[in-house]
């Protein structure tokens, strides 16, 4: 090899010499050959190391030919025990090692194990067209705008296999037929329609916009539209019973201790049509001692409700005791506007109605129920 | 105080330059912003209800206030001048930069006004941007002033309703309404003023297609429209055209398309919200010769002939906002509260907590970015 660059550069320092023939650049602009001829040799080593090794070999030899790599036979691989099927590469006889191809269940490693207990968090985008089609025999309403359908928390018992885990399709089962709630404005845009409605019937004549095709207007099926939902968790093996007079250990989830894990998502959201918001999202921490995962619904029907609707799993890892407190809290829209503008002196008070915890500290509990699986 | 009715290019591209060579874009002053309402809205009063416009043509849909975002449409979509825009409306709220949105578009619409072109769409209104965040930004960028969002606010009520391209394609925020047969009807209206809650307006910026019904159908909510294949067939057909293209509705792959490309959606705000992982995309209407080409009307993204979705994902900018998780999940959207919350993660020493650094493709195989070690003592 550095026979011939030397060659390279007596070659290169010849041309030099005839600069009739080659168009060599100004001394103090252009390029010195002999920097050339290194760029050149770093070139070759660079291409040289990415060839395999044996290939490598025979052009640094100049050999013309090197007998083809023999079969599958010789190869063995550690850590393989039975024959290797892996496809070899023609010129250089390695093994193709195929990249690595999913399983199902998709992730099957939790996202932290602790005493017995495991904790699975998956976290996707929105659910995709295929999907929501799939989806078109289960539900018989519009969906909400927002489903992260593969979203989940799960939690199993690896000894008991106790298992509970907060899906949103499943959340989406459970809602009520109806609504009571219309927006705000529902009265004066009915009204309005209305009156248009007998203007139109009176000037049949005039007929001169699409409303022949409003006659059937109202038939349309009802359905939850804030999306509240009736879901304190989906259950495999766990039995819970009522427990009056019971509570979540606060003192245990004050305590400084360090969080092991910790992770949120959303499982559904909806904004109504931007006259407010319908959230459904989890939170989770694990700590040495304990774990809280708190499943929140949140609706906001501008200058109508607030509404929330909390699960919260508390699980002793000494006792392996679970704990579910489910909550429901309402207020109407301006009583809380009332508190929150004597609360914070801005010119922006709206802000803390879009704060999920300050609503729920802020708005009275209308019903509590609490179990253990002890 | 007068104020003339024209700005000097140089000062518009000083303000360009403002915005497009600054990491974060720097705001542009209250008096400029007032300046260039102003203008616009001398603009924007000899423009119809309904332009007419003519392909090529790309057409975006909702922004939302992801910046970023917008400049990858300018990126890939190309830039103006070189490159004729309509946007369909939705330029603020929900994303952290409706100031920096809105006032790019202004200046461009000053600075290439033929090659620009801006509609209404819902959130273009006074009382859905105190809810949805363009009230907030404001006052937290310009110290506590909503002077901006006064100027900007009042300058929305100049904006067009809709466009129709070629004369064969109608657009518009929303959809149709039961009161309106007749592009005309909407040329004559008096659109000078907030959005009201019912009437053409209203349905133009607020309605939704529905491929399951026929005619109109009352929402579920109580107010506004869903429209059906005979509505839009008749609409269509009453005015000579052959599609309508809106935005207003989130779609995963960044565009929907209804009744075999009559109806079109476009969306362009990736990863919306900074936490849905979906597509966006700008549709390029390259010509509108449906005669000249062979009966196969449709391709593979079920749009007319002459017509492309360039599909996007987000920015890197959205992705790092993404992470930075100012209001990732809706939950703990102030970002004050985030900071205090906010304990280092690193120093816990359990095996089973390694899996985000053990799992180098984690994050990826996720789809989006992980927040930083972000942990909440939350009761």
């Amino acid at each position: 090899m550095s026979n011939n660059s030397n060659n390279n550069e007596n070659d290169n320092n010849n041309n030099n010499q005839k600069p009739a023939l080659f168009a060599i650049p100004q001394s103090k602009r252009g390029i010195n050959a002999v920097q050339i001829n290194q760029a050149r040799e770093m070139v070759k080593i660079h291409t040289q190391a990415r060839l395999p090794i044996n290939k490598r070999d025979q052009q640094s030899q100049s050999q013309p030919q090197v007998p083809k790599p023999a079969g599958f036979n010789n190869v063995s691989i550690p850590n393989h025990e039975s024959k290797c099927n892996n496809p070899q590469c023609d010129h250089c006889g390695q093994i193709i090692i195929p990249s690595p191809r999913s399983s199902f269940p998709i992730q099957d490693k939790p996202s932290i194990c602790i005493n017995d207990w495991e904790i699975y968090t998956i976290k996707k985008p929105i659910l995709n067209s295929v999907e929501l089609d799939n989806l078109e025999s289960r539900f018989d309403f519009p969906l909400p705008e927002m489903i992260f359908g593969n979203n989940l928390v799960r939690i199993i018992n690896k000894e008991s296999k106790e298992e509970i885990h907060f899906n949103a399709l499943d959340a989406l089962d459970s809602l009520d037929s109806e609504c009571e709630f219309k927006v705000s404005y529902h009265e004066e845009w009915l009204k309005s329609r209305k009156s248009q409605k007998s203007k139109i019937k009176s000037e049949t004549l005039n007929k001169k916009d699409l409303s022949e095709f409003t006659e059937n207007l109202d038939i349309v099926k009802p359905f939850d539209w804030t999306y509240s939902p009736n879901y304190k968790g989906t259950l495999t093996n766990l039995v819970l019973r009522e427990k009056q007079g019971l509570e979540i250990p606060i003192s245990k989830l004050t305590q400084p201790d360090p969080i092991l894990f910790f992770d949120e998502s959303i499982l559904f959201e909806d904004e109504l049509a931007d006259n407010g918001i319908s959230i459904f999202s989890t939170k989770i921490r694990v700590m040495p001692t304990c774990l809280l995962l708190l499943n929140r619904f949140f609706l906001r029907i501008d200058n109508v409700i607030f509404r929330i609707r909390d699960t919260r799993i508390f699980i002793d890892f000494g006792t392996n005791e679970l704990i579910r407190e489910y909550k429901e809290q309402e207020l109407e829209y301006d009583k809380l506007l009332k508190k929150c503008i004597n609360c914070i002196n801005s010119n922006d008070p709206k802000k803390l109605l879009r704060d999920s915890n300050w609503v729920s500290q802020n708005i009275p509990v209308i019903k509590r129920i609490i179990e253990s699986n002890k | 105080m007068t104020v003339p009715f024209s700005i000097p290019i140089k000062d518009l591209d000083y303000c360009l330059e403002q915005l497009l060579n600054h990491k974060p874009p720097r705001i542009l002053p209250p008096d400029t912003i007032q300046h260039l309402c102003h203008t616009l809205k001398t603009q924007f009063l000899s423009i119809p209800n309904i332009m007419s416009l003519q392909s090529p043509i790309s057409v975006v849909g909702d922004i939302h206030g992801q910046y970023h975002d917008l400049l990858e449409i300018f990126q890939i979509g190309g830039s103006p001048p070189d490159t004729n825009y309509l946007f369909l409306g939705d330029y603020v709220d929900r994303g952290y930069y409706s100031i920096e949105t809105i006032s790019l578009l202004l200046v461009l619409k000053l600075r290439y006004p033929e090659r620009i072109n801006l509609i209404r769409g819902n959130h273009e209104s006074r009382t859905i941007t105190t809810n949805y965040g363009f009230y907030t930004e404001v006052l937290n960028k310009y110290h506590g002033s909503a002077d901006v969002w006064n100027y900007i606010t009042d300058l929305f009520d100049y904006l067009p309703l809709g466009a129709t391209i070629d004369g064969k394609i109608f657009a518009c925020h929303g959809g149709l309404s039961p009161s309106c047969q007749q592009l005309d009807q909407i040329r004559a209206m008096d659109r000078f003023k907030e959005i009201p809650h019912d009437g053409i307006m209203a349905d133009l910026v607020w309605s939704d297609p529905d491929v399951e019904i026929l005619d109109f159908k009352l929402s579920p909510r109580g107010a506004g429209y869903l429209f059906g294949s005979d509505v839009i067939n008749k609409f269509c057909n009453d005015n000579n055209l052959v599609q309508m293209i809106r935005a207003h509705q989130l779609c995963n792959e960044g565009f929907t398309t209804y009744w075999k490309g009559k109806c079109l959606t476009v969306w362009s705000a990736p990863n919306y919200c900074y936490r849905c992982g979906n597509k966006a995309s700008v549709l390029e209407i390259i010509h509108s010769n449906y005669e000249t080409t062979n009966n196969k009307l449709q391709n593979d993204q079920g749009v007319l002939p002459g017509q492309f979705f360039n599909v996007f994902e987000a920015s890197q900018e959205n992705d790092e906002d993404t992470i930075k998780g100012k209001s990732v999940n809706g939950i703990n959207s102030d970002p004050d509260d985030f900071d205090s919350t906010n304990l280092s993660n690193n120093n816990i020493n359990n095996k089973d907590n390694y899996n985000d650094e053990n799992d180098f493709f984690a994050s990826y195989f996720q789809e989006r970015p992980r927040r930083q070690q972000h942990v909440e003592y939350f009761l």
